[in-house]
């Protein structure tokens, strides 16, 4: 395909040619900047009938996320598709572009007392298109949920131009297939998403975190006060345990801690604030962030691991991973991760939620340092039939360790679906699990 | 089973849609559409229906049956075998009409349509043997129901069951009903036979009741029975006991031969035509009194009669409930946990009452059972007409009987015999016993104790007496 | 064992009678007349036989043989959906999966458990209640549908507006595809496994695209504090705006629940009354739970709220007891209309919150327009409406009106920009009225979504999507069998 064809289809200061590229792969050599529905359709449809292999990107934190080409044909990058096209404040939904940032859409809504049920990484470059593409979340999913549980509604433009919508605009519908579930999660392999309708929440009245501190030697108090915490009626947000080089980024501690935030109406966090401070063993510390200061510990929290856009450092490049497992797993994992990188002479941070069983690590190192202990974790981890999938990684090393690991999945009908939505293979070719 | 058909009797396959006819029903007393048009297939009953627990089928639920029963209506299916065995394997245990939303009356159409079904085949083999023995050789007739007693306790009386089982003689019996045997107790004498036709009020006459004996309370719970009287004289109720009363034709309704539950109605309704009360102790002859105007909807005039007659039956926990009893003092140290028998707790609302009387009794250790209300599978003579079904009803009870109860209460006969198999059969050392009997033990240790103690007059009752709405 | 001469059996029975055992076949038409409708009674159609399997291996058994002999199947819990989803249109082998009924595995920690399809939704709750823990999703027929049903329809309930609905509560499946494979999705309960999101396809799929066999839940501890409130209102409108008002203050009930004089009167000449007045035009059930310290403020804030629109008496359940009758009363409410009439049919459209008012207006109109009378009990707080049509088959022409009365309820919940249904799925009923929400295209791109599970169309074939031509068959079919019935 040439420029002049490309031309035809967007002004010219919204295409260029990219010779460009990033040791995390997934580059373009054309970047092209859509800014409307229709232009999407049109340079899909374009590429799909050349057999042009298209990426797509919004704010580039996950470029390190998957991949096995360095290069695409084309990269569609939706950061110029933004802003909120409905907000509906008494119906507590609102309807946005994919490519608005995070951060873009939480003050917005702020305004008006609401906030998106969700805390992902890198908030002020992340977009929403990314997040839900990635089914992305925080420490609080924990209260949250994750996107394939807030997002009512898509506007989707299929590999070969056809828009379709799926879900509404309403909190509840069981019209048809759930179709937005086809598209959360599914790592762009299988339509672009133009404008995602989601779920609100109000602000909560008040806040509080916790961090709780576990001297050496009473680590093995961690999982005993947890068990205790998970069987009482108390609501904690997050319920993280984070090992001790992060403690010391965010409470500034290095020890094993525990991360506990309750969000509710002032009496209530009390409450829970006044049972946490009863039931705590001796000699634990105990910090805490209240209100304003602790959404800025969460917002700090949210900019600590790597990533996309940046180039590494190509030395030491930073590897990242997301880890599921019971969450009554979490600490000896947290604490065994942990263990078998000083052991290697690795320093990794790691923190994993108690309550939901999502856990992430990230780490620097040279490559022959950081992929054997990644395999490690991973049988580790598939040994409890969890799974690790390296969520950053640079591109050279994703073609040695497999970024989404040795699960048994019914992979016959993921590729029937990827056959059926993308045949010709147009988006985000190999990007996904099992080369999908 | 087979179902030849005699001559007399017209095949409904082969009806056609004749005037005056609902589907394939025979003219008269034909399930009452009203009573169908009440569901709206909800299914909330599923749940609550011992033979749908028992066997997930459709048919086997209230739902299903009730759609049945009006699939013949519509003519889509027939009054034949297919149909006949739901609406027969049914225990009319009622469970679902406390289930339903809105109120379907499932028990009044099942033995509607069990009349349409008895009319068209009439009962061959065992359990015609069974259902024409019982139900019309012996339950009708107080004089052969007392042979049958006196029999009874003779054999047990003399040990010649004990033997007889010893050398197998009892294993000839069909298993559900050697196990019968076995639990029976060694029966009292009817109170009919033992107590005069009026038994004053004990002190100040408070009301006047009637009482019914029943067949099998009777005969079998004679003791019981007596307990009742002795229960209702000493609150300063006058009993009475008409001799001419009958059996109240509950087993004979459910078997769907309604014709002889009229008669057998007419005859109480006459009998009982001077009393203010109609006291009753068994849950099925109380639930089954209550609803003889159903038996004459089809005539205004008897109905009538029927409705003024069913408003004074009432079951005597709810009776002395309502007027009154003395606070028991005799303690029975015992943990007791109340089986609810289908035919008071779903066919009369009454859950409460044996509950406030059994708990006013000191020392006893209450335990609530789980699912209380659940049918033992006793069902009238059900245990023997579908013994498996029943059997396998009753383990699904059973599981919910707490192991540590010593004293399993009661208000009736059948369900009294079906507990004691269940117990029998776990090896449990469970007392099945009736309300009353525990009532009136408590009555007696009280007393005498008050004598040992020999201080308290007699004339003073006992203080705290429940009145209706507490 | 009833004397008929062995008749010659359908090979298929027999066949299937190898696989389950011959008690667990029915095929006998009497025995499956039970069987032509689901909750959903106004439209019926007789199966080929009922197959009651015992097990994943006998269900995958089944369904490759059906698989090879190309004949169609559905699988059915129990027969409480209200759409039809479960209701064979004719010649179909149902897959009853009642028999599986084993809760397998309780992991309280971890706060999963493990069920087969057959399991009764409220079953898993009181089966853990006394640990303090609960199953979230509580649609009205909890006391009889089985989760593996949930699954297929998504059910909701009054307690998702804060909760979710079934697939925000389902972290794992064993799947019998159509074709008879066995895959497993999810493990452990542990969410995110890599992959596209198929048990979020699975759920609400109305049992099109593959049958359950086991399913990993997520169960939730019990809130520490609940309380319960019931507001009376002399003015619909009046009532719908408070909701707005509740929600719009970052008050988020567990539930929010409302219902208009007619649905009130049902209710109360029903078998589970709980005395409210007969002269109000609406009431709000709103429950609110969590940490107890907090919950005292919220029932101020909503009873403060409710005065401002002239609530004539806001009153907070006493005590436990009190509040489970105002839940009982509330959830048989659907099964109360038979107290008032013969049938009825529900309709399930969900609009935006804030459209309350006037879509409540334009019902009243259809009510009018139709001689039908139409009660509403809802979920006031997530939109979810239930209009529920009254109306008495045997008289000439109702039942058309209703089905056009629920035809234009769906229609004005389609264009407030909302959808036709929140939790009882498309089924039979609603397969027209997808055209109210999704373009041909839409329909087309889910049809091959489904394609992909269940190429050859045997699993539950002619559900949830628009028939070609159907409209003019069903008023075709209704005259007929309105003669036929004379």
């Amino acid at each position: 395909m040439t420029a002049m064809a490309l031309n035809d289809l967007l002004p010219a200061e919204r295409i260029s040619r990219s010779e460009s590229s990033n040791p995390l792969g997934n580059s373009g050599d054309w970047i092209a900047q859509p800014r409307t529905e229709n232009e999407i359709a049109d340079l899909l449809r374009h590429a799909d009938e050349k057999g042009w292999k298209v990426t797509v990107t919004g704010g580039g934190s996950k470029r390190g996320y998957g991949g096995l080409r360095e290069r695409y044909d084309m990269m569609l990058s939706l950061a110029d598709l933004r802003g909120v096209v409905e907000h509906r404040r008494g119906d507590m939904t609102v309807t946005v572009r994919a490519g608005t940032p995070i951060r873009e859409l939480a003050d917005h809504l702020a305004e008006h007392g609401q906030r998106l049920p969700c805390d992902p990484r890198w908030p002020g470059t992340a977009t929403i298109g990314g997040v839900v593409a990635a089914n992305e979340t925080g420490p609080r999913r924990l209260a949250f949920g994750a996107p394939r549980d807030f997002v009512l509604g898509l506007r989707v433009i299929c590999p070969d131009g056809r828009i379709l919508r799926t879900g509404g605009k309403v909190v509840k519908n069981v019209a048809g297939y759930d179709m937005n579930k086809l598209f959360v999660g599914s790592m762009g392999t299988l339509g672009v998403m133009s404008e995602i309708t989601v779920k609100l929440r109000p602000l909560p009245p008040d806040q509080c975190l916790m961090y709780l501190t576990f001297p050496e030697g009473s680590e093995a108090d961690i999982e005993p006060f947890l068990r205790l915490l998970r069987s009482s009626t108390l609501e904690p947000f997050a319920l993280e345990v984070l090992n001790p080089v992060l403690a010391e980024k965010t409470a500034g501690v290095n020890r094993y801690t525990l991360a506990v935030a309750f969000e509710d109406r002032s009496e209530a966090v009390d409450d829970q604030v006044k049972w946490v401070r009863d039931h705590l063993p001796e000699g634990i510390g105990m910090e805490m962030r209240r209100g304003e200061e602790a959404l800025r510990c969460w917002e700090a929290w949210a900019e600590l691991g790597p990533r996309g856009p940046e180039v590494p450092d190509t030395d030491s490049p930073a590897a990242a991973a997301k880890i599921g497992l019971r969450s009554t797993e979490t600490v000896s994992f947290i604490r065994e991760a942990t263990e078998k990188a000083s052991d290697r002479g690795l320093e990794v941070f790691a923190h994993g939620g108690a309550g939901h069983g999502i856990a992430r690590i990230w780490l620097r190192g040279t490559r022959e340092a950081v992929l054997p202990y990644l395999a490690e974790l991973r049988s580790v981890v598939e040994e409890r039939r969890g799974f690790l999938v390296a969520d950053h990684l640079p591109f050279e090393w994703r073609k040695r360790l497999d970024v989404w690991g040795n699960r048994t999945i019914p992979f016959g009908l993921m590729k029937r679906i990827k056959d059926s939505c993308d045949p010709n293979r147009t988006l985000n070719d190999q990007r996904f699990v099992g080369g999908i | 089973m087979d179902l030849a058909r005699s001559a007399e009797t017209p095949s409904p396959d082969a009806l056609p849609c004749a005037d005056g006819k609902l589907g394939n029903y025979l003219s008269g007393d034909v399930p009452d559409e009203n009573k169908w048009a009440d569901c709206v297939h909800c299914g909330l009953c599923l749940e609550a229906c011992p033979t749908y627990l028992e066997t997930g089928h459709e048919h086997q639920s209230p739902r299903g049956r009730v759609h049945l029963i009006k699939a013949v209506a519509e003519g889509k299916i027939g009054l034949n075998e297919s149909f006949m065995d739901p609406v027969f394997t049914c225990l009319d245990c009622r469970a679902c009409e406390t289930a339903c939303p809105s109120n379907v009356q499932v028990g009044g159409l099942i033995e509607e349509a069990r009349g349409q079904v008895r009319r068209a085949h009439p009962l061959k083999g065992w359990k015609g043997w069974v259902s024409r023995f019982f139900l019309h050789g012996v339950f009708p007739h107080p004089g052969r129901l007392e042979m049958l007693g006196k029999g009874l306790r003779l054999l047990k009386r003399s040990g010649l069951s004990s033997f007889a089982r010893r050398i197998g003689l009892m294993k000839l019996l069909p298993s559900q009903l050697e196990e019968m045997e076995r639990v029976t107790p060694i029966p009292g004498l009817p109170v009919r036979k033992k107590l005069p036709e009026v038994v004053p009020a004990r002190g100040k006459r408070k009301e006047r009741v009637a009482l019914l004996t029943g067949c099998v309370m009777d005969a079998v719970f004679g003791d019981v029975n007596e307990a009742t009287v002795r229960v209702l004289t000493r609150n300063g109720y006058e009993v009475h006991i008409p001799r001419s009363q009958t059996c109240c034709g509950a087993l004979h309704v459910h078997a769907g031969d309604r014709e002889a539950g009229r008669e057998l109605a007419l005859r109480n309704m006459e009998a009982f035509s001077d009393a203010d009360h109609v006291l009753v102790n068994a849950a099925g002859c109380g639930c089954a009194m209550q609803e003889y105007p159903e038996l004459f909807r089809e005539d205004p005039a008897l109905r009538q009669k029927a409705e003024a007659f069913a408003e004074k039956v009432m079951d005597v926990s709810r009776f002395l409930t309502r007027y009154g009893f003395e606070r028991p003092k005799g303690e029975i140290r015992a943990r007791a946990s109340y089986h609810d028998a289908c035919h008071l707790a779903h066919g009369q609302g009454v859950r409460e009452e044996p509950r406030w009387i059994l708990r006013s009794i000191p020392g006893l250790e209450w335990v609530e059972m789980a699912n209380a209300d659940r049918c033992c599978g006793s069902a009238g003579i059900y245990n023997l007409t579908h013994p498996e079904m029943a059997g396998a009803v009753l383990r699904r009870k059973m599981e919910d009987v707490p192991e540590d109860a010593e004293l399993i209460p009661m208000g009736n006969p059948g369900c009294m015999l079906q507990m004691s198999v269940g117990v029998l059969r776990e090896g449990r050392r469970s007392k099945v016993v009736h309300t009353m009997e525990l009532l009136d033990r408590s009555y007696r240790i009280g007393d005498r104790e008050g004598k040992e103690a020999s201080s308290c007059s007699d004339g003073k009752s006992g203080g705290w007496i429940l009145s209706s709405g507490n | 064992m009833f004397g008929r001469k062995k008749r010659r059996l359908d090979p298929l029975i027999r066949q299937l009678m190898e696989w389950v055992g011959e008690t667990n076949v029915l095929y006998r038409r009497e025995d499956l007349v039970a069987y032509e409708c689901d909750g959903f009674t106004l439209k019926k159609g007789e199966a080929r036989a009922v197959v009651f399997p015992a097990d994943t291996r006998e269900v995958a058994a089944v369904v490759r043989l059906l698989h090879r002999e190309n004949v169609p199947f559905i699988a059915r819990g129990a027969g409480t959906g209200l759409s039809g989803g479960a209701t064979p249109l004719g010649g179909e082998v149902i897959i009853s999966l009642v028999k599986m009924k084993k809760l397998l595995r309780v992991d309280l920690d971890n706060r999963i458990a493990v069920v087969q399809p057959g399991f009764v939704n409220l079953k898993l709750t009181q089966s853990i209640a006394d640990r303090g823990y609960y199953y979230a999703p509580d649609p009205s027929s909890q006391y009889a549908c089985t989760i593996g049903g949930n699954v297929a329809e998504n059910a909701g309930g009054a307690h998702c507006l804060k909760y979710g609905v079934t697939t925000n509560h389902i972290l794992g499946a064993e799947v019998v595809l159509p074709d008879g494979e066995v895959i497993r999705i999810g493990d452990e309960g542990i969410p995110d496994m890599p992959g596209y999101d198929l048990l979020g396809l699975l759920t609400g799929s109305e049992g099109t695209l593959g049958i359950v066999t086991e399913i990993t839940v997520r169960i939730l501890k019990a809130p520490q504090g609940k309380q319960t409130l019931l507001a009376y209102f002399d003015d619909v409108e009046e009532a719908s705006r408070a909701v707005s008002d509740i929600i719009s203050a970052g008050i988020l009930p567990a539930a929010l629940e409302m219902m208009d004089r007619t649905a009130i009167e049902a209710v109360e000449s029903a078998n589970f009354p709980v005395g409210h007045p007969l002269d109000i035009e609406a009431l709000l059930l709103v429950e609110v739970d969590g940490i107890e310290a907090g919950l005292k403020s919220q029932v101020e804030d909503i009873t403060e709220l409710c005065r401002r629109r002239n609530v004539r008496e806001v009153k907070t359940a006493r005590d436990e007891k009190e509040a489970a009758a105002w839940w009982a009363n509330r959830k048989t409410g659907f099964g109360a209309m038979g107290a008032i009439s013969p049938d009825y049919l529900v309709q399930d459209g969900v609009i935006p919150r804030s459209t309350l008012p006037e879509v409540l207006g334009k019902i009243r109109e259809i009510s009018r327009d139709t001689g039908l009378r139409i009660a509403n009990i809802f979920h006031a707080g997530d939109g979810n409406l239930h209009p529920l049509i009254l109306f008495d088959e045997r008289k000439p022409g109702e039942k058309e009106r209703a089905l056009e009365a629920g035809s234009r309820c769906l229609k004005v919940c389609a264009e407030v920009g909302g959808t036709i249904t929140g939790e009882h799925g498309v089924g039979i009923e609603k397969r027209e009225e997808m055209r109210f929400v999704f373009t041909k295209e839409e329909i087309a791109a889910q049809i091959r979504l489904r394609d992909v599970f269940n190429p050859g169309n045997l699993l539950n074939p002619g559900k949830g999507f628009p028939q070609p031509g159907r409209c003019a068959e069903v008023k075709q079919e209704i005259k007929e069998r309105r003669m036929a019935e004379g």
